[in-house]
């Protein structure tokens, strides 16, 4: 973030081990994270492993003493940062590991339902916070859709606590620890309504304004339409019958529903380029946190939201200072954070991971995806459409191997259909927002500006129906493939970023 | 800025109007024919069935959990928000469970069902959504008839009275009634089993004699059809309702034996989807 101007014009060269203070700030935020991310393959335990890390830490310290050649001492510094990763996700494992419940137990015990419940088809599921096991603790609950529960009502629960185990090949005991649980109970405990009124009075508020937006689009649009409405505005899968989502899977468009809050970045990239040449950059700059402000508002504050507010910002402001901005250290400043904060996110929260490559994407690759829109057949094209098109371009490249490896299938079709469907999606996000606003001050030109929503919503739908019935749409190939082909598009991009260097070298611009 | 988003008011009303009026004609183009509509749709292992003429509905039941919505939404108009009839045949899940999320996401002008007691999540909800809502509720007697649409007539042949005397089993408390448009007639029978139709065809013989459709009740179980009944209704038209492989083993082969028997063409949501009898008054068609 410091704009440290290079005295050394052969900085990164092999010859030359001085490293300049900004670039020592990415060195560490990175083996922060790679010391996380290396944690999370091992579920050791803390206690056992800590003596084992001081003594470590004791040893480097001494080289540092003993050997004073810059390099070892860089390197020393960033072993103990490693370390300090590693430790980190092995605590918050170890804490939630020995966590001290009565498991396989039938309890009678009370708590607040901690978060926004997600209901499909038959039934709902939340987490729901206890203190009556002498510590307090997070429960995941799955009951009935009826009657419906909301966030801040205290339950009595009367249920076996268990401990959660991985479906065949679902890694659903991580999957939880990142939501902070790792007890669950017998599906469809028996559940008294004891008051409504407990929980953050300020959350409470703001997911009774994601439920108000919900119900708009809802009353207003038919299903499917609805679903995929509401799924692409805040990225959730409710509601979805099974024939879609398998659908969009075999087209490989399930991204814009699944990346939750990653079309915010999207969507805000697009309207700063469209708005570039018409105001200025401090009032889009503004704009962005407005429009994103009352994003966060809607969806109820979900943490993938926020982070993609975060984000969002981030290459707001970025552009507001016209990419003046070391990004390293930006995205690795907000990733770092949010990581500290919750662990398990760098490798168990798949939203996490496409937020931080489509922004990676968009600040490295675009530049390059630039240059070939710079040929003459692009000529004639508006300078805003061309950058909004690089930009959401490069950042959609950047993620589909991720897509590719969490979404099963690889669809032959996507190219295909990723075309006919990625430029309404915007226009959707932003026409559904602006609908519901409308709805909720005059309802009458609301259910027509919705009417309005519902074509390219149906569209969609069309689009995926239509290339989901061709044979060849996806196939389904091995794991061992999968990783083979994600291995080889993530070295094709590294070749192509190294080969491009001088372009988004942040002191050439 | 705000200047410059003033100074272009006309044109963002004139985008506005723009895409309105695509929005519109496309929706218009839309637009369901003038026939009568009866679809079962489907819903997995329940009932639901719409009959829609132009922009009135009656829906009867909603299924098991809200694949309703979806199925709605392929049948209706898409700016009709609107059910202008609500059936629910019984309390069981597998009927009620869904209308709780349609009466959340459609305006419901009227309800009709037994009013039995039963103690259901799902019915509760049910319940408490009709209050909240304020919507007209009644239970029609025995031999009640009501006019909808320009020709068509709906006949009220069970439960009436009977709820309290049978609601050992809810299905026998099931609402049963016929559809008349034209020279078309349809039977709706809920989940009733035997005894009802012992009933029936003791007070009402002639009612469900020889109609053109019936939905098969109660899934298409034994308890609900045997050559007693069937032989009686003759349906041409025998639509099931039920799911892939369900726990029950619907539909029952005797009662496949006896629609056979009788030669109805037998159409089955569990193989074919959502089925369509489309009809003027005068002809009907199956689609599926």
């Amino acid at each position: 973030m410091k704009k440290l101007a290079l005295s050394d014009p052969t900085i990164g060269g092999e010859s030359n081990w001085s490293i300049p203070n900004y670039r020592l700030l990415t060195i560490f935020l990175a083996t922060f994270l790679a010391g996380v991310f290396t944690a999370s393959f091992f579920n050791l335990d803390f206690f056992k492993i800590y003596l084992v890390a001081v003594i470590f830490v004791l040893i480097i310290f001494a080289i540092n003493i003993l050997i004073n050649e810059f390099i070892i001492k860089m390197m020393a510094a960033a072993a103990i940062v490693f370390l300090a990763g590693f430790l980190l996700f092995s605590f918050t494992n170890t804490k939630m590991n020995n966590l001290q419940l009565p498991f396989g137990q039938t309890k009678e015990f009370s708590g607040i339902v901690a978060s926004y419940p997600t209901v499909s088809g038959n039934s709902q599921t939340f987490f729901l916070q206890t203190s009556d096991f002498g510590q307090p603790a997070k429960i995941y609950i799955s009951t009935s859709a009826f009657p419906a529960f909301a966030y801040g009502d205290k339950l009595k629960i009367k249920s076996a606590v268990t401990k959660p185990t991985n479906i065949s090949n679902f890694d659903w005991v991580s999957y939880l620890k990142r939501y902070g649980t790792a007890a669950t109970t017998t599906p469809n405990p028996q559940i008294i309504i004891v008051s409504t009124d407990s929980g953050n009075k300020f959350l409470k508020k703001l997911y009774s304004v994601r439920k108000k937006f919900e119900i708009a689009v809802q009353r207003t649009l038919p299903e499917p339409e609805s679903s995929l409405g509401i799924g692409i505005l805040i990225g959730s899968k409710q509601g979805f019958g099974k024939d879609l989502i398998n659908d969009f899977a075999k087209v490989g468009i399930t991204h814009i529903i699944a990346l939750s809050g990653y079309n915010v970045t999207i969507i805000i990239i697009f309207l700063t380029d469209i708005l570039l040449g018409v105001i200025s950059r401090k009032k889009i700059f503004v704009l962005s946190i407005i429009l994103i402000m009352g994003f966060v508002a809607m969806t109820g504050a979900a943490s993938s939201v926020i982070r993609a507010a975060i984000i969002t910002l981030l290459i707001a402001f970025g552009k507001t200072i016209g990419r003046r901005a070391d990004m390293a250290n930006l995205i690795l400043l907000s990733a770092a954070t949010m990581v500290a904060i919750n662990p398990f996110v760098l490798r168990f929260d798949t939203g996490f991971q496409l937020s931080f490559l489509a922004f990676t994407g968009l600040v490295y690759f675009s530049p390059i995806v630039k240059k070939l829109f710079s040929k003459k057949f692009f000529k004639v094209w508006p300078e805003f459409i061309k950058s909004a098109v690089t930009e959401t371009l490069s950042a959609q490249i950047f993620v589909l191997p991720l897509i590719l490896s969490t979404f099963g299938l690889i669809s032959i079709i996507a190219p295909v259909t990723n075309v006919l469907i990625l430029p309404t999606v915007p226009a959707i996000m932003l026409f559904v927002f602006l609908s519901t606003i409308i709805y909720w001050i005059v309802p009458v030109i609301g259910k027509l500006a919705f009417l309005i929503c519902y074509l390219p919503l149906k569209y969609i739908i069309l689009v995926s129906e239509y290339f989901a019935r061709l044979p060849v749409a996806a196939i389904q190939i091995s794991d061992y493939w999968q990783t083979g082909i994600i291995i080889i598009y993530i070295l094709l991009l590294a070749f192509i970023i190294f080969k491009n260097k001088k372009i988004y070298d942040p002191q050439t611009n | 800025m705000i200047r410059k988003l003033t100074e272009n008011w006309r044109i963002y009303i004139l985008i506005f109007l723009a895409l309105l009026a695509v929005a519109i004609w496309t929706v218009y183009f839309e637009e369901p024919d003038n026939n009568v509509h009866i679809y079962v749709l489907n819903v997995g292992q329940g009932d639901a069935e719409l009959i829609q003429k132009g922009n009135y509905q009656i829906l009867i039941d909603g299924g098991p959990d809200n694949s309703i919505i979806a199925q709605l939404g392929k049948v209706m108009p898409v700016e009709d928000r609107e059910i202008e009839e609500m059936i629910l045949t019984h309390p069981h899940a597998d009927h009620v469970a869904g209308l709780v999320e349609v009466l959340n996401r459609y305006k419901v002008d009227k309800v009709i069902y037994n009013g039995v007691d039963y103690s259901s999540n799902a019915y509760k909800e049910f319940q408490t959504k009709i209050k909240e809502k304020n919507i007209p509720v009644s239970t029609p007697e025995i031999g009640n008839t009501e006019k909808v649409f320009d020709q068509g007539v709906i006949n009220y042949l069970w439960p009436g009275n009977n709820s309290d005397t049978y609601k050992d089993n809810l299905n026998n408390t099931s609402v049963i009634f016929r559809f008349d448009y034209g020279n078309f007639s349809g039977l709706f029978t809920g989940d009733a089993e035997m005894p009802t139709w012992q009933q029936i065809i003791t007070n009402d013989k002639d009612l469900i004699s020889n109609v053109v459709f019936l939905k098969v009740a109660h899934h298409g179980s034994n308890t609900g059809s045997a050559d007693a009944n069937i032989s009686v209704i003759k349906p041409k038209i025998a639509i099931i309702s039920c799911s892939v492989n369900n726990k029950y083993g619907f539909p029952h082969k005797e009662t496949l034996d006896s629609l056979q028997k009788i030669g109805a063409d037998i159409y089955r949501t569990d193989l074919l989807g959502a089925i369509d009898i489309s009809t003027d008054g005068k002809v009907w068609k199956v689609n599926n």
